[in-house]
């Protein structure tokens, strides 16, 4: 039987255990919090980087987390915040502007073994890339994190109307961009 | 799934395909290789001591080259009736090379070498020797240098 969030930080809490339930919250949200990241970051060599720093920030954090939001929320905000830092930081490292930054974002896309999309699917990337980044990551978790614009809401802390209204215009810059104009 | 209202064919026909793929057993792997980590990271003074140690070692090695090639360069120096000048001592190559042990690679040092330091008052033959003695004696640098 899985355990609920309330359990898992208890247990971390308890001495002895720390090790026990931080594995069973890697099981529990490993998968999640890895395509969350791959959505944003794109291939996998960078979300696997991304996701196990994401995590060992989990791990150091987790003892001072305090209980006023939940934990996936936390651990989502976590990995949020460490897929946009990345981006921007292999971005300067690169020492390239915002344009150049995304076709090699998308070359690495395509080049990925791991990426099994069709031309229309690279679009579909491509358009997404071309986002402002709050509409970016609005998009992204609700289209591909299939989260509900609450569940958002408390990870971006934005309210949802702003975020509804950041999902509009995303989709319909996105189809604009799909359909070349 | 949840139908997510306004959106185009195209994005309709595509939600909830997924395009990413990941290798086989790579959810077990990462999982591993998490609480791997962390267990390094809550021992940082058992993986630490003996890279600190076999580095020193180099250290050491390197202020006796360094001994050796200054007492060289002087003896020369004074062979053919020259004046000692402003040349760095010892200590300073050593503290220098003391600072200067988190760089990880060749280039860099051989840059801070020549920007950071009166690059004349080193000779070509010292620097190398820093460099060989701390980069290429087999040492594992990369490692030695990450967790100094």
């Amino acid at each position: 039987m899985e355990h609920t969030d309330t359990e898992l930080i208890r247990l971390f809490k308890e001495p002895g255990d720390k090790h026990r339930a931080f594995t069973l919250i890697l099981k529990k949200y490993r998968e999640r919090i890895y395509w969350h990241i791959r959505n944003i970051v794109l291939t996998h060599e960078n979300a696997d980087d991304v996701m196990q720093n994401a995590f060992l920030k989990v791990w150091n954090h987790l003892d001072g987390f305090r209980e006023d939001a939940e934990l996936y929320t936390w651990i989502y905000r976590i990995a949020t915040n460490e897929s946009i830092t990345f981006l921007k930081q292999e971005k300067r490292n690169l020492h390239v502007s915002i344009d150049e930054y995304r076709s090699i974002l998308m070359r690495s896309l395509v080049d990925d073994i791991y990426f099994d999309g069709d031309d229309l699917q690279q679009k579909l990337q491509e358009a997404v890339l071309h986002l402002p980044e709050k509409q970016r990551l609005v998009f992204q978790m609700k289209y591909f994190d299939d989260m509900s614009y609450e569940e958002v809401s408390k990870i971006l802390n934005t309210s949802t109307g702003s975020l509804k209204a950041s999902y509009h215009h995303a989709v319909k810059k996105i189809e604009k961009y799909m359909k070349g104009d | 799934m949840k139908k997510t209202p306004d959106i185009g064919s195209d994005l309709e026909k595509m939600k909830g395909q997924r395009a990413f793929s990941v290798p086989d057993h790579y959810f077990e792997r990462v999982t591993d290789e998490i609480l791997h980590s962390i267990e390094l990271e809550e021992q940082p003074s058992r993986f630490m001591e003996r890279p600190k140690r076999v580095f020193m070692r180099y250290i050491y090695a390197a202020a006796a080259l360094i001994g050796i090639l200054m007492v060289s360069y002087l003896g020369i120096r004074i062979f053919f009736n020259e004046q000692p000048g402003d040349h760095m001592s010892q200590v300073e190559v050593m503290e220098y090379i003391e600072f200067y042990s988190g760089d990880v690679n060749e280039s860099v040092v051989h840059e801070n070498l020549g920007t950071t330091l009166p690059v004349d008052d080193i000779s070509d033959e010292q620097k190398d020797a820093i460099i060989i003695l701390l980069l290429n004696e087999g040492i594992d640098e990369l490692t030695i240098f990450e967790e100094l």
